[in-house]
């Protein structure tokens, strides 16, 4: 493991994106990051700006009036770039299935690495996700650096 | 005689050198006891290096090419003011350059033509406006005490600053923390609410660059404290003092950046102007009372 994938692995900076929910998978997500479960003892940092995150944790079900949104906040996001689905809503669109207001999960509008089922999803398995999150980062950059020598 | 004619040169070389590594560790340090004061088990130390690292491996988004100019040259001027400082160069020269840098952010942000890349560089003026004159007035102090602008004369007065100018020194703490973007005037980076200002358009390893432009800041901001007590006291030799005076400076403004919630922009402005200039003046009119003061 190179210098760069260290340092990747060991400071991951997280986007927090409500997709209009039920409000309870981003308070386990607060949970998440006040003293008891402290996630910022992996280099974790919350930022609010697309351009300096590596991980967009998504909440709650995708309302069609976010759609486009999401997508834009996803493309801001510069590579290597993991998104992960935390709670029952963003992975399959739960009770909000067949809403008209809704589209439904977050894989239908943008890629999904990592789903964290649970509702509403306890902090431990948030922090699970985060750390099988870590070990794609790294795996996406190769794939991505495999790429762009095979086009070269 | 050569070998201390050298000394001169190599030493603040190997500061120079080592001072984003410092820096570095100062912010993992401040981050580590943040998180323990607030009961949490925290980042390790070395955390600022990996965000530094991770940086430089990530793409860049480039908006245009003017802010990644501005950015370059915020990270070259801070370099050149540090090194100013640490080689005995004009003290007012490098005032002047370290007020430079924080112009080439301010450029840099309103490059971006983002709403929050304007509304941050808006907010670093405003900064700028409140502690650049202070940082003159101690400027101009220093010299009615020791005679010249030259930092060399600091070192030769005959008693530290601390003694002569001691509310001087009061209102450089004040606008410490202005210069080291800690709360209560974290104004312009203030990540949760407009993004870190300047900074947002910022990403990849034009990000870190800034990022080690803010650890040589550190050390600039904390060597110029340490001016006031160059003299040894007692057992301990004068570099020994300076750098209890790097220490206390770091431990307060830690202990009020945890103190203390944001200000808004005119709230920073009237209180710290106001105290800054009254502290100053009262230092003015203590100099000349006792006759302090060399013409």
């Amino acid at each position: 493991m190179s210098l760069t994938e260290l340092a990747r692995k060991k400071s991951p900076w997280v986007i927090h994106v409500g997709t209009g929910g039920c409000n309870g998978c981003d308070i386990e997500l607060l949970a998440c990051l006040a003293p008891r479960y402290d996630i910022s003892r992996f280099g974790v940092m919350s930022t609010g700006n697309p351009k300096h995150a590596d991980i967009m944790l998504v909440v709650g079900p995708v309302s069609l009036k976010y759609k486009e949104i999401i997508k834009n906040l996803y493309d801001q996001m510069p590579d290597p770039k993991v998104v992960i689905a935390v709670g029952t809503c963003a992975s399959t669109g739960g009770i909000y299935q067949g809403c008209y207001g809704h589209c439904g999960s977050v894989d239908k509008v943008i890629p999904v690495d990592v789903y964290v089922p649970g509702c509403n999803v306890r902090p431990e398995a948030i922090i699970d996700g985060l750390v099988l999150a870590l070990d794609i980062l790294n795996e996406k950059e190769r794939k991505l650096l495999s790429e762009k020598k095979g086009a070269a | 005689m050569m070998a201390e004619g050298m000394l001169d040169y190599l030493i603040p070389l190997a500061i120079l050198i080592l001072s984003p590594f410092i820096g570095g560790l100062l912010i993992g340090i401040d981050r580590k006891v943040t998180a323990r004061i607030q009961n949490r088990a925290g980042p390790p130390i070395v955390q600022p290096f990996y965000d530094v690292l991770k940086l430089f491996g990530k793409e860049d988004k480039v908006v245009n090419k003017t802010y990644l100019v501005f950015g370059c040259a915020y990270l070259f001027t801070v370099i050149l003011s540090l090194a100013l400082l640490l080689f005995k160069y004009d003290l007012l020269i490098t005032t002047f350059i370290f007020g430079l840098s924080f112009i080439f952010l301010v450029l840099a942000g309103y490059s971006t033509r983002s709403q929050f890349g304007y509304m941050g560089a808006t907010r670093e003026l405003m900064q700028m406006l409140t502690y650049e004159p202070i940082l003159l007035f101690a400027v101009f102090l220093i010299r009615l005490v020791t005679g010249s602008f030259e930092t060399d004369a600091i070192f030769k007065a005959s008693e530290p600053l601390l003694f002569t100018l001691p509310l001087a020194l009061l209102a450089i703490f004040v606008i410490l923390p202005i210069k080291a973007r800690k709360s209560p005037f974290d104004i312009s980076e203030a990540h949760q609410e407009i993004a870190q200002g300047p900074e947002t358009e910022y990403s990849g390893k034009y990000l870190g660059l800034l990022y080690i432009a803010h650890f040589f800041e550190l050390i600039f901001v904390l060597w110029f404290v340490s001016l006031f007590y160059v003299k040894g006291f007692w057992l301990l030799p004068g570099w020994a003092m300076q750098a209890l005076l790097m220490a206390a400076a770091y431990v307060f403004l830690i202990v009020v950046d945890n103190l203390t919630a944001r200000l808004r922009v005119d709230q920073m402005l009237k209180q710290v102007f106001i105290v800054g200039m009254a502290l100053l003046a009262l230092n003015l009119i203590y100099i000349i009372a006792t006759g302090r003061w060399i013409a």
